[in-house]
Parts: structure tokens; sequence; C-alpha cells
């Protein structure tokens, strides 16, 4: 097959725009790692594998990994399930308000996530907050939610759930209106009730979207940082420190650019693994 | 009988107006004008050019927007102004900084940022204070600042260890400055039968008297951020009991037995006697939650705040507080010392840095820090000739019958007032690691023994390369 060079002259301004905000920046990211580069310092010295094992080695590095696995993992399959489940509800034909429901689906897509999550900490105020006021209202004790270690970490979780959930329902509910209703009607025909209709008929079509769902979710979720940085800022202590929010505590707290950059890429690492198993499992269903 | 009637009433009015205007305008406009003007320098010539000013939202700050049009007039230069939040600020100033992008000319920094010193990025301004063609010496007197500000502005960008702040050049010049008071709620004292505590263990007794009734004992900010250590009650009574962060060798020495034995009463004192989520308190919170006139028996916290405290249009507790000096402890008094400074971005052209001179000279001299603090609260000053002005001993006198001018006075004169850390531009990374340090001891996740050790070890192998 002949090949067009004008091909790829026409591929160039894209390739460029790769190369400059995704390519080099990366590229460099990953030298950094290997240095001891500090914001404070002029000059820095390539230090091989220094910052990895001084990444590996902290006492607290396996709390960031916990922190960073259960905040993505949990707030993904969270939101899916709840998309999911309202995406069904609110696709039935008998629901008389379900273009109303789902206009308020859209909010808190419309708010954005540092508005939504400064908004989630009025809300936990402890003194101050409508749920404590609730809570203390009903006989219990007030709780400080983002103060507490205990509760801290999943009431962040719950701030992404919200902020991101009506994500995952229009996505699922776009699949859902794409599967034909005849397929639906031929079910109940042969006597086939609500759940083996939605067990080998719905979720079976709907695999490949609620994959591309998980992945996308998984993936932001893993790098989150807005939600996490501005309710607790990686604490009580490092309750709610994950690996990308050290990357910018050691970036913007301590000067250290280069571990940052260590942060960031062993980060990465664990997103493209995650990705690539999804994509491969995909492909091969 | 009746003339010397008359005669004593108009006396007595036109002393009520004197006084009136003398607290409700310490220096007019057309004064201030005229101050700047006695200054022995050409104010015009850089005029023609434009600097970018980056500032955090302050008082100051809003005394240099509101007031900038007379310093434009004056210089015939041009000022645009970015002021951001207080976590953004430090957040762009970084990367400016960091990028040697010169995009900002005037910063707002802090005394702790020796980093910014021994990085080169401030503009060392001995060569701008001593060149007669811009500065006046006699008029614009950097003796009238007190000298513990001065001090603690000035660095040689190298020079590690205890108190070697002082030498060298001058970076950066302070406008305002904070001290760690002990603020508490006299009505609050009054009902519960209690006296002003003189010691930590006291002091940690009357909080939990307080806390009850829905009530708390103790608040202030318990962040995990670099400041909610070094300008807090925790180093307060952390150097007060003799502890210490490096020794002259700078091994770490957090550990000692002072430190810990501190450490747990402060993981005590907050653990008991503070509202849920304490450990997410800011600043601001503190200062918030302290005036919203909910029961908080005892603050902690900078003395600047008292002018939010005993301002009757936002606060629910003027005229119940008192002040005192945080408790003393084995090694005497300390109290942490912050100041604001502005400086000039050394990444900027000689042409830039002299006209941004011009702009910290006119930010920083007597006239306009005068108006600053009486007119837009900038407190406390960092200059004597202010803190001594009439209208501002009228304004701060009136605060728990002058309890305060009496805390502030004795904490500069018999210096509890300091730097207590070793100078280093590790400072605030040290810092913010004890920040972490000390919430694991509050939620009780180890011991303070085990955290400082463990912070020791992180501060040593940050401190590695700085060792002779």
């Amino acid at each position: 097959m002949r090949k067009e060079p004008r091909v790829i002259l026409f591929l160039l301004p894209s390739l460029l725009l790769i190369v400059l905000i995704v390519i080099y920046p990366f590229s460099y990211a990953v030298y950094l790692s290997f240095t001891d580069a500090r914001l404070i310092s002029p000059s820095f010295s390539f230090i091989w594998f220094g910052n990895y094992v001084k990444v590996f080695t902290d006492p607290d590095f396996l709390v960031y990994l916990k922190n960073t696995f259960v905040y993505s993992v949990g707030v993904t399959l969270i939101e899916i399930f709840l998309g999911l489940a309202l995406a069904l509800a609110l696709n039935v034909e008998e629901v008389k308000a379900k273009k109303v429901l789902r206009g308020l689906m859209l909010l808190p897509l419309m708010l954005p996530p540092v508005v939504g999550t400064l908004m989630w900490t009025t809300i936990y105020a402890p003194d101050r907050g409508p749920l404590n006021y609730v809570l203390s209202g009903m006989g219990f004790q007030k709780i400080a939610w983002l103060g507490d270690s205990h509760f801290a970490l999943y009431s962040v979780m719950l701030i992404d759930i919200y902020l991101f959930t009506p994500f995952a329902f229009f996505v699922l509910l776009a699949g859902l209106q794409g599967l034909s209703p005849y397929l639906y009607e031929a079910a109940k025909i042969d006597g086939a009730g609500k759940w083996n209709i939605f067990r080998y008929i719905i979720l079976p079509l709907l695999w490949p979207t609620l994959m591309l769902v998980l992945l996308i979710r998984l993936a932001l979720a893993l790098g989150s940082f807005e939600t996490i940085y501005i309710s607790t800022k990686g604490g009580p202590g490092i309750a709610t420190m994950t690996l990308n929010l050290q990357a910018y505590t050691n970036y913007y707290r301590y000067y250290h650019a280069g571990k940052a950059a260590t942060y960031g890429v062993v980060l990465w690492v664990i997103v493209f693994v995650i990705t690539n198993i999804f994509i491969k499992q995909t492909r091969r269903e | 009988m009746r003339g010397k009637k008359t005669v004593l009433v108009v006396a007595v009015a036109l002393l009520c107006m004197v006084g009136l205007i003398v607290s409700a305008c310490a220096i007019t406009p057309e004064e201030m004008r005229s101050e700047m003007e006695k200054a022995n320098i050409d104010w015009r010539s850089c005029a023609g050019q434009t600097i970018t000013v980056n500032l955090s939202r302050i008082p100051h700050a809003e005394a240099m927007v509101d007031l900038i049009t007379e310093f434009e007039q004056l210089t015939g230069l041009r000022v645009n102004f970015e002021i951001l939040s207080d976590e953004e600020y430090w957040n762009k100033l970084t990367i400016d900084f960091a990028s040697g992008a010169g995009f900002f000319d005037v910063v707002y920094t802090g005394n702790i940022f020796y980093n910014y010193i021994a990085a080169g990025w401030l503009e060392p301004l001995g060569k701008y204070l001593n060149d007669p063609t811009y500065t006046d010496l006699d008029w614009y007197d950097p003796d009238d600042f007190w000298k513990i500000a001065w001090e603690v502005s000035m660095w040689d960008g190298k020079t590690i260890g205890p108190n070697t702040y002082g030498i060298g050049d001058i970076y950066h010049i302070p406008f305002t400055s904070e001290s760690t008071i002990l603020s508490y709620r006299k009505d609050l004292f009054a009902k519960y039968g209690l006296t002003v505590p003189t010691s930590w263990p006291e002091l940690l007794d009357t909080a939990k008297k307080l806390t009850r009734d829905g009530g708390y004992g103790f608040i202030s900010r318990g962040s995990r951020k670099w400041s909610t250590i070094a300008y807090n009650g925790y180093s307060n009574g952390y150097y007060a009991y003799g502890g210490g962060d490096f020794d002259q060798n700078l091994n770490p020495i957090f550990d000692r037995a002072p430190g810990v034995e501190f450490t747990e009463l402060w993981g005590e004192l907050c653990r008991e006697t503070t509202p849920p989520g304490f450990l997410s308190t800011t600043w601001e919170d503190a200062r918030s939650l302290f005036m919203s006139g909910a029961n908080y028996g005892m603050c902690m916290e900078a003395d600047t705040f008292l002018l939010s405290w005993e301002n009757e249009d936002i606060s629910e507790v003027v005229g119940k507080l008192g002040y005192s000096h945080t408790p003393g402890g084995p090694a005497g008094h300390c109290a942490g010392y912050w100041t604001w400074n502005i400086g000039i971005n050394s990444a900027i052209s000689e042409k830039d840095k002299k006209a941004s001179w011009l702009f910290v000279q006119w930010a920083t001299s007597k006239p306009f820090l005068l108006r600053a603090t009486a007119d837009f609260l900038t407190f406390p000053p960092t200059r004597k000739s202010v803190w001594f002005h009439p209208s501002v001993v009228a304004m701060t006198e009136k605060w728990d019958n002058g309890s305060y001018r009496k805390v502030f006075r004795e904490t500069m004169e018999y210096k509890y007032t300091r730097v207590p850390w070793t100078i280093s531009p590790e400072m605030t990374t040290i810092n913010e690691l004890w920040a972490e340090a000390v919430q694991k001891v509050i939620m009780k996740e180890v011991t303070a023994k085990e955290a400082l050790t463990a912070l020791g070890k992180k501060a040593e192998e940050i401190m590695e390369k700085y060792k002779k």
C-alpha cells in the first residue's frame, strides 16, 4: 500500500501539540524523578533511583498507596452502582417525572468540583454545619467529618460520589437508551422476569459502556486532587493523603521537585497498568 | 456666670471635636502627601514605568490598593495589582520565583521564608537603602522599626543555626507583625471562678474546666500547615519548656525530654478541650469561632486578630476578652513572631527594581503605615512611631483596659518575641512535617516520643546537606 506523504503533513500539527503538552512534560518529569532537583537550588544532580528508594522506604508510603486505592476504587464502584441504578430507574416509561429527575441529576455536574467541595465542607462543618445539626437534634454526638481520621477519607469520598455519579448516570442512561426495546419485549413474551432481563440482556449489552465508564472514572479518581486538597489537604495527619497529593506537597511545600516528580511517575505507572489491563480485558471480550 | 458656662461648653465641645478628628483620622491624604514630599529623593525618577505587585488579601493590601492613586500621582509610576487568597498566593509566588519568569516585581513574603533568600529569589535591599539617590535615610528612618522586626528580615543566605538572623543584608521590609498571645473570655472565667493560667499544666486544667455546657476550653489553628507549628501556641510552649529542633552540629533534638513532655501536654489539650474538627481548623476558622459568641474559653492566636475581636460590627465578644502572655516554662517565655514583609523579585530588570524600591519605600514609610494602621487596620505595626501615635494608642487602650498594650510592650521589651528555630532554608519544610507529626500525637496514633523521633529522622535527612 502506497503511503501518502501528505498524510504525515496533515498529522504534524496534532503530533506537535501532543509532543509539546504531553510527551515533553512527561519526559521531563521522568528525568526530574532521577535527580535531587529542589526549587530553591539553582543546580541539581543525577541521583539514579535515590528518590524512588526514599519514596518506597518511607514508612508512610503504604498509607498513601492504601488511601489512593481505597479512594479511587471505592468512589468508582459506588458511582457506577448508583449511576446504573438511577439510569435503570429513570429509563422506565412509567416514571412520570423522569425528565425533571434527569434534569436534577445535571446539577452536580454543572458545579465546578472546587465549588461543590467547598459546599460540602460547609455541610460537614462540625459546629455549624447542617449535617451535625440534624444529627445532634436526633440525639447523636457531633462528628468531625473531615477532622477525625476515622471518618475523613469516607467523607471526602462522599463528596466525589456526589459530584461524579451524574457522569456515570448519563453515560449509562445513553447506553440503555441505545438498546432495542424489542429485546425486552421478546424476553417478556418468553416469560423472563426483571432480574433475568437485567442479567442476561441488559448487562451483557451494556457491558462495553460500563467498562468505559469504569475505566474513565477509575483513571480520573486515581489522579483526584481538588476534592481532597480543598477539604482536608491530606489530613488529619495523613488520613487522606494520596500519591497525587504527596506530589503536590513535595513540590509546593517541601520545594522538592525531584521527589514530587517521583510520586507523579509512580502514579502514572499505576494508572498505565490498570488501564492496559482493562483495555486488554475488554478486547478479549 | 452664664457667659463663663457658655465658654466652658464651647471649649469642651471643641476638645471633643479635636479628639474625634485625631482618633478618626490619624493622617489626612494631604498630610500624607506633604510627608512623602519631605523625603529628599526624586520620587519621579522612574516616571512612566509600570510595575506589577502580587499581594495576599490582608488589610495592608487593601490600604495599598485604595491609596495607589496617591502613589501614582507622586511618582508617575503605574501599578498593576494581583491580589489572591492566602493559599493561592504562596503557590503562585513559588511558580513565579522558581521559573524565573519575573512576572511580579513586588511581592509579599514573611520572615520564615529564608529559603527565598537562600535561593536568591529576593533582591537584597541594602544597596537601595544606602543609595541617597533612592532613599533619604533620615526621612525613612529604619531605626523606627522594632529591632526584632528588622532583624528577622535580615540573613546572609548561608549561615545556618539558632539566632543566625540579623546578619547579612535585608531582603524584605516588615510592615506588620504578629505575636501569639493568650486571649480569654473574662465572662466565662468569672462564671466558673477561674483565674488566668500562668503555667501550661494550669492552662490545661483551666481548659478542661471550661469544656462543659456545650462550650470548649481552647481553640487555635490546628490544620496540617507550617504556620500551625511555627506561629502558634505549640511553639510558644515547646520552646518555653526547653524544647529544640537542632543542636549546633545540626543533629535533630526534637525527641529530647522537654519537647516530648510539652508535646504530650499539647496533644491532651487539643484532644480534650477543642471542638470537633480541630485538626482541620485554619487561622481564619479560629478567628471566626472565637468571636462568634459561642463558648470558647481561651484562644491562643495571633494578636492581629484583636482588630476583629474588638470590632463591634462583626464580633460578639467585644468587651468580654482579656489578654495575657502565653504561659512560660522552665526555659522562660517564648512568643512566636511572624512579620509580613514586602520585597522585590530578583528576576526582574534593574530598571524595574529601582521603580519597585520606590513602591516598597512608600508602602513601608511612616506616613503610609500610620494611615494603613489607623484607617485600614494593618495591625500590629512594625514601626514604633505608629505604635505610639495617639490614634493607635487610643484605639488599643480600649482593649481590656490596656492589658493588650501591656502584653505587647512586655513581649517586645522582655524579648519574649523571637524566632526560636534553627534558621535555614528548610524551615517551612520541617515545620510542615512537624505539623503532621503533632497531628498524629493529637489523634493518639503515636506517642509524642515516637512522633518526634520519626520527625527527627526525616529532618536529619533534609538537613544533611547543610552539615559541615
